[in-house]
C-alpha cells in the first residue's frame, strides 16, 4: 500500500501524537484545586524548605495556634485572637519571583492619602507605598510607633502631644522625612476648605502644630484625645514627599497635571513604604514592586498584585481556586464559610455593621420617641438573620456586640416586646399619625430580604412601611438629604475606628450626623470617649451603648466583620487600623 | 467601491451624533452621583456639593452636552470624573484591546465549531446527526450568557476533571467513529481510504491523549494581556473561558443559519450538475455550496461581532475582566461618570458601523453578481 504525501504527513502526525501522549505525564498539579492542606503537604515534601521559618512543618511552629494543619484549629470558629504570624527575620533579601495575589474590596484609582475614599478603597495599597507613622494593633488595642519613634502626652488631659520621628529615614530622591513634611502633609487635608478631606479623621482636633526640630513636632489639640497616635496610623500617617508633586502640592483638589500624574502612579520617591507602584490600572490590576532600599530592611515579597473581583463570594471563589493568596472578605455568609473551611483569617469585628437608622428630625414621624421605642421593641435580629443572612450574621441586641474588644458586662441589651410595641404604635396613631413610615433599604443582597423581614415584623405591630429599595450610593444620598423615616445603614465601628465612628454618627456637631440626632448627654459621653485610652474605654462605650437604648437612637441587629483570608503560603501580614494590612514583614513561601 | 465606502463613512457622522445625544440624556436619567462615588460615604453634604461644582455637575444638561461634544470634536473625550488623572481615551485604550480579543476569539470559536457542524447536518439532513445537531443548538441557544459563563467557570475551574474526562470521552468516540468508518469501507472502497480513516483515528487518539495528559487549568477571574511578560499561553488561558462563553450562543445561531442555507443551496441545479460530473461530496460541500450559502452567516457574524464588543459586560463581570463593557457599566453608568459612558458608547458605535461596512465590502468579493454589477 503506497501512501500519498498528504497521507504520509497524517501518519507522521499520528505517530508523533501517540509518542507525545505516551510521554506526557498526568500532571495533576495543573488541574487540581490548591487547598490549604495541599500546600502544607507540598511544604513537607520539599527538603529545601526546611530552613524557612514559616514552614508549617517546622517543629518550632507546632505551638502556633494558627497553623491550619493543626486539626484542632479547623473547627475553631474564631481565630481572631492571634492569627497573624509575626516574622522576626523574614528574609535576607527580596525573593525574586515571589508574588502575593491580593483580592481587594474595591479598585483604587488614586495613590494619595488625601482624598482617599476610605480605607476599604485603597488603604492597604496606599499604606504599602507610603508606610505609616504608627501601627494600631487590633488585638491588643495598642498603638505603636513605626516610622515615628515616639509619641508622648505632655499633659494629663491629653491636649498636648510631642511626636518624634525616626532619624535617617529618607525618600529615594534624598528628601528626609522631617517634622515639617508631616505638618505640611496635614495641611493638605484642609486645602480647598477641606473639600476632599474625608480621611483626615481626628486631624480636625489639632489646633496648633509646632515644629520643635527636624524630627520633633508638638501638637496642641482643641479637645482631649487620649489615643492621638491613632490619627497617624491611618491616612494622615502616610506621609507624601511633596517635592514629587510640584508647586500644586497644597492644591491637590485642583487637578493640575503634576497632581494627576502623581495620583495615578506616584513616582518611587513619593513614599518611604516597602513598595513602589509599578502598574496601576483601576479595575484591572495594581502591581506594587518591592523597594530595594526600604528603611526597615529587606522586603521579602517582590511583587504584590491587587485585583478586584466584585463581591466577597466571587473573591472567595478565586481564593479557593488558587488565584489569590490573600482575599478581602466583607460578607457575613462568605466570612463564615471561610471559617468553616478552616482557612486562616483575620477579621475586624464591625459593631453596628447591620442596623437601621431613625430620622430624628422634627416633622418626621420617627421624631416621636414612642415610635422609635416601638420599632426597637419589635425588631428581632434572629428573624432578619434567618431571612437575609442564612444564619451567618452575628446577631446582637446591643450596639457593642459580644465579639467587640470593648464588650463588658455593663453593656445592656435592648428588650423585645411586641405587645408593648403594638400598644405604643396605637398610642401614636391615636395622636394623629397615619401608621405609615418611609423605609429606604439597599437593593443588593441582603437588603431586599432584610427589608421583607423588617416589613413583616413592623407590620405585626401595626406599622406599615412604604419601602424603597435602591443602590447603595442612592441610599447614602437619601441618608445625606434626610429624606427618610427609617433607613438601613451600618456604622461599621471597628476596634480602631469605634470612637470616630460614634462621633460621626452621634455627635450633635458632626456634619455627618445624618439622623438629625442631638443629645447633650450623648455629647458628654462622646467627649469622655475621646479622652479615654483604649484600655479603659469599655465602660465609656457601655454607657454610650446604653444611652443609645435609652434614647431609642437606632436599633442595631447585628455586628458584621471584615478582613482577609490567606493561604498557608503567606505569613507576616500586619493588620492595623481601618482594616488596612501592612506588607513590610510579609513572606510568601510558594 | 470607494464611493460606497465614502458614503457609508459619511453616514457615520449623524449616527454617532445621535448615539452620543441619546446616550447623554439617557445616562442622566440613571441614578448615581459622581461626587458621592468620588468621596465615598463619609463626606459631608457640603463636601459633596463642592465636588459637584468642581466637576461641573451643577451646569445644566444641555450645557454639559455642548461642552462635551465640543471637546469630543477635537478628539478630547474628557477626563473621568471619579478616577483622577485618567482621561477617558486612556481608560478606553486600556479596556478595548481586551474586549476586542474576547470578541474575536469568541467569533473564531463559534465559526470553527459551527462550520463543520452545519455542513455535516445539512449533508445528512433528517438523519440522527442532523437531529443531534438541532438538539444541541437548541440547548445552546436556550442558555443565557450569564448562566453559560457561570457553568463554564464551575466546570473548568472548580471541577476540572469533568471537562477533562469529557474531552477524553469525546476524543475516543470520534476515533471509534473513524475506525468504524474504516471497517465499513473494507472491501467496498480503495485501500488507501481505509488506511486514511485508520490514520485519522490514530491522530484523534493521539491528540486526545496529549490534551488529556496536559489539560490546561483556567483562571476563574482576571486577564493576562497579550503584551504581558507572562506570555501568549497565559493570555490564551485567561481569555478562553470568556471567549467560549461568548461563542456558545453564536455557535447555535451560526450553525442553524448556515445549515438551512446549505440545505437550500444543495437543492440548486449547479449542485446537481456537480454531482453528475462525479465530484466528491467534500468538494461539493466545501468548494461549491459553502460560498453561496455564507452570505447570511457573514452578515450575522458582522452584527454579532459588533454586539460582542458592546455586549461583553456580563462575560467581563463574571470573569472579572476590565474590558469596555465593564468599564462602561461599572465605572460609568453606576457611579454616573458620564464622560466614560459617552466615550465608551461612541467607540463601540464606531466599531459597529465599521464592521458592518466591512461586511458589505466582503459581499463584493463573495458574490460575482455584485462585483460585476
Amino acid at each position: 500500500m503506497r501512501l500519498s504525501r498528504g497521507n504520509r504527513v497524517v501518519a507522521l502526525l499520528a505517530a508523533t501524537s501517540l509518542v507525545l501522549a505516551a510521554c506526557g505525564g498526568d500532571d495533576d498539579t495543573a488541574t487540581e484545586e490548591p487547598t490549604v492542606d495541599d500546600t502544607v503537604a507540598d511544604d513537607t515534601d520539599d527538603p529545601d524548605d526546611t530552613d524557612d521559618p514559616d514552614d508549617t512543618d517546622d517543629p518550632d511552629d507546632t505551638d502556633d495556634p494558627d497553623d491550619t494543619d493543626d486539626p484542632d484549629d479547623t473547627d475553631e470558629p474564631d481565630d481572631t485572637d492571634d492569627p497573624v504570624d509575626p516574622v522576626d527575620a523574614p528574609c535576607d533579601a527580596t525573593i525574586p519571583g515571589s508574588q502575593i495575589d491580593y483580592g481587594i474590596f474595591a479598585p483604587n484609582a488614586a495613590f494619595d492619602p488625601v482624598g482617599s475614599s476610605g480605607a476599604l478603597v485603597g488603604g492597604t495599597e496606599i499604606a504599602a507605598v507610603y508606610d505609616v507613622l504608627f501601627i494600631f494593633d487590633p488585638t491588643t488595642l495598642e498603638v505603636r510607633p513605626h516610622l515615628a519613634e515616639s509619641l508622648t502626652a505632655d499633659n494629663d488631659d491629653f491636649t498636648v502631644w510631642t511626636m518624634t520621628l525616626r532619624e535617617g529615614i529618607t525618600y529615594s530622591d534624598g528628601t528626609p522625612l522631617t517634622a515639617q513634611l508631616v505638618a505640611d502633609n496635614n495641611e493638605r487635608y484642609f486645602a480647598d476648605e477641606g473639600v476632599r478631606n474625608t480621611s483626615g479623621g481626628f486631624l480636625q482636633y489639632i489646633e496648633e502644630t509646632e515644629i520643635v526640630d527636624d524630627l520633633t513636632l508638638r501638637f496642641t489639640l482643641n479637645t482631649p484625645l487620649a489615643e492621638f497616635g491613632l490619627v497617624f496610623a491611618d491616612e494622615p500617617g502616610m506621609v507624601v514627599n511633596l517635592d514629587v508633586i510640584g508647586d500644586d502640592a497644597n492644591e491637590l483638589k485642583t487637578a493640575g497635571p503634576d497632581v494627576d500624574a502623581f495620583r495615578v502612579q506616584p513616582p518611587d520617591a513619593a513614599g518611604v513604604g516597602p513598595y513602589v507602584v509599578e502598574r496601576n490600572v483601576p479595575g484591572e490590576e495594581t502591581i506594587l514592586r518591592a523597594r530595594d532600599d526600604y528603611w526597615g530592611g529587606p522586603v521579602c515579597v517582590e511583587t504584590i498584585r491587587f485585583t478586584w473581583i466584585p463581591g466577597s463570594a466571587g473573591t472567595y471563589d478565586a481564593f479557593r481556586s488558587g488565584e489569590l493568596d490573600v482575599a478581602f472578605l466583607r460578607d457575613p455568609v462568605v466570612n463564615q464559610q471561610a471559617i468553616d473551611d478552616g482557612v486562616q483569617h483575620f477579621y475586624f469585628p464591625q459593631d453596628g455593621g447591620a442596623m437601621i437608622n431613625f430620622n430624628h428630625r422634627e416633622g418626621r414621624a420617627t421624631a416621636d420617641p414612642r415610635l422609635r421605642e416601638a420599632i426597637m421593641l419589635a425588631l428581632d435580629p434572629e428573624i432578619i438573620n434567618d431571612r437575609a443572612y442564612q444564619g451567618a450574621l452575628n446577631t446582637t441586641l446591643s450596639y457593642i456586640g459580644p465579639d467587640s474588644p470593648y464588650y463588658s458586662d455593663a453593656v445592656e441589651e435592648r428588650t423585645l416586646d411586641t405587645e408593648r410595641a403594638a400598644a405604643l404604635v396605637e398610642e401614636v396613631k391615636a395622636d394623629g399619625w397615619d401608621g405609615t413610615l418611609n423605609f429606604v433599604a439597599g437593593n443588593a443582597p441582603p437588603g431586599p430580604d432584610s427589608a421583607i423581614a423588617i416589613e413583616a415584623m413592623l407590620g405585626a405591630v401595626g406599622i406599615e412601611l412604604d419601602t424603597e429599595l435602591m443602590a447603595t450610593g442612592d441610599s447614602i444620598a437619601r441618608l445625606g438629604t434626610g429624606d427618610f423615616d427609617i433607613i438601613t445603614n451600618g456604622w461599621n465601628s471597628g476596634p480602631g475606628t469605634m470612637v470616630l465612628s460614634l462621633i460621626r454618627n452621634l455627635s450633635s456637631t458632626s456634619p455627618t450626623n445624618r439622623m438629625g440626632y442631638a443629645s447633650d448627654a450623648m455629647d458628654a459621653l462622646l467627649d469622655d470617649a475621646l479622652a479615654t485610652p483604649f484600655a479603659d474605654l469599655a465602660p465609656v462605650l457601655a454607657a454610650i451603648n446604653n444611652q443609645i437604648n435609652e434614647e431609642f437612637v437606632s436599633p442595631p441587629f447585628g455586628s458584621t466583620s471584615e478582613g482577609v483570608v490567606w493561604t498557608d503560603d503567606v505569613s507576616g501580614l500586619v493588620p492595623t487600623v481601618s482594616t488596612i494590612f501592612l506588607f513590610h514583614d510579609a513572606v510568601v513561601t510558594n | 467601491m470607494a464611493r460606497m465606502i465614502g458614503l457609508r463613512l459619511l453616514k457615520l457622522v449623524p449616527v454617532l451624533f445621535l448615539v452620543s445625544l441619546a446616550t447623554f440624556f439617557i445616562v442622566d436619567l440613571v441614578p448615581g452621583d459622581p461626587a458621592r462615588a468620588a468621596l465615598g460615604p463619609d463626606a459631608t453634604e457640603a463636601q459633596y456639593e463642592a465636588v459637584r461644582q468642581e466637576l461641573g455637575l451643577d451646569a445644566s444638561l444641555v450645557e454639559r452636552y455642548v461642552d462635551w461634544i465640543g471637546s469630543a470634536l477635537t478628539g478630547d473625550l474628557g477626563n473621568s470624573l471619579i478616577k483622577p488623572g485618567f482621561t477617558v481615551t486612556e481608560l478606553i485604550s486600556l479596556a478595548l484591546p481586551i474586549t476586542l480579543q474576547l470578541a474575536i476569539m469568541g467569533m473564531l470559536i463559534a465559526l470553527f465549531v459551527s462550520l463543520p457542524l452545519a455542513i455535516v447536518a445539512a449533508y445528512r439532513e433528517g438523519t440522527a446527526v442532523d437531529r443531534f445537531t438541532n438538539g444541541l443548538t437548541a440547548a445552546f441557544i436556550s442558555i443565557p450568557g450569564f448562566l453559560a459563563g457561570l457553568l463554564l467557570a464551575y466546570l473548568f475551574v472548580f471541577q476540572p476533571e469533568v471537562p477533562r474526562y469529557a474531552w477524553l470521552a469525546l476524543g475516543l468516540a470520534v476515533a471509534c467513529g473513524m475506525f468504524l468508518t474504516a471497517a465499513r469501507r473494507v472491501g467496498d472502497d480503495l485501500g488507501r481510504n481505509v488506511a486514511l480513516w485508520i490514520l485519522a483515528g490514530l491522530v484523534a487518539i493521539g491528540v486526545t491523549l496529549l490534551v488529556f495528559a496536559n489539560f490546561p487549568s483556567f483562571p476563574r477571574t482576571g486577564f493576562v494581556r497579550l503584551t504581558s511578560e507572562r506570555g501568549v499561553l497565559d493570555n490564551l488561558r485567561s481569555a478562553f473561558l470568556p471567549a467560549l462563553t461568548i461563542s456558545i450562543s453564536q455557535i447555535a445561531v451560526f450553525t442553524r443559519l448556515l445549515r438551512s442555507d446549505l440545505i437550500a443551496t444543495l437543492q440548486e441545479d449547479f449542485i446537481l450538475s456537480a454531482k453528475a460530473k462525479g465530484m466528491t461530496p467534500r468538494h461539493i460541500l466545501w468548494r461549491e455550496a459553502l460560498r453561496p450559502s455564507s452570505f447570511s452567516l457573514i452578515t450575522l457574524a458582522g452584527v454579532s461581532f459588533g454586539n460582542a464588543i458592546g455586549g461583553t459586560v456580563i462575560v467581563e463581570s463574571i470573569f472579572g475582566i476590565q474590558g469596555v463593557g465593564r468599564l462602561i457599566v461599572n465605572d460609568g453608568v453606576i457611579p454616573g461618570d458620564y464622560p466614560i459612558v459617552q466615550g465608551g458608547v461612541l467607540v463601540i458605535a464606531v466599531f459597529y458601523v465599521v464592521v458592518n461596512l466591512l461586511v458589505d465590502v466582503s459581499y463584493v468579493y463573495l458574490d460575482p453578481r455584485i462585483r460585476r454589477g
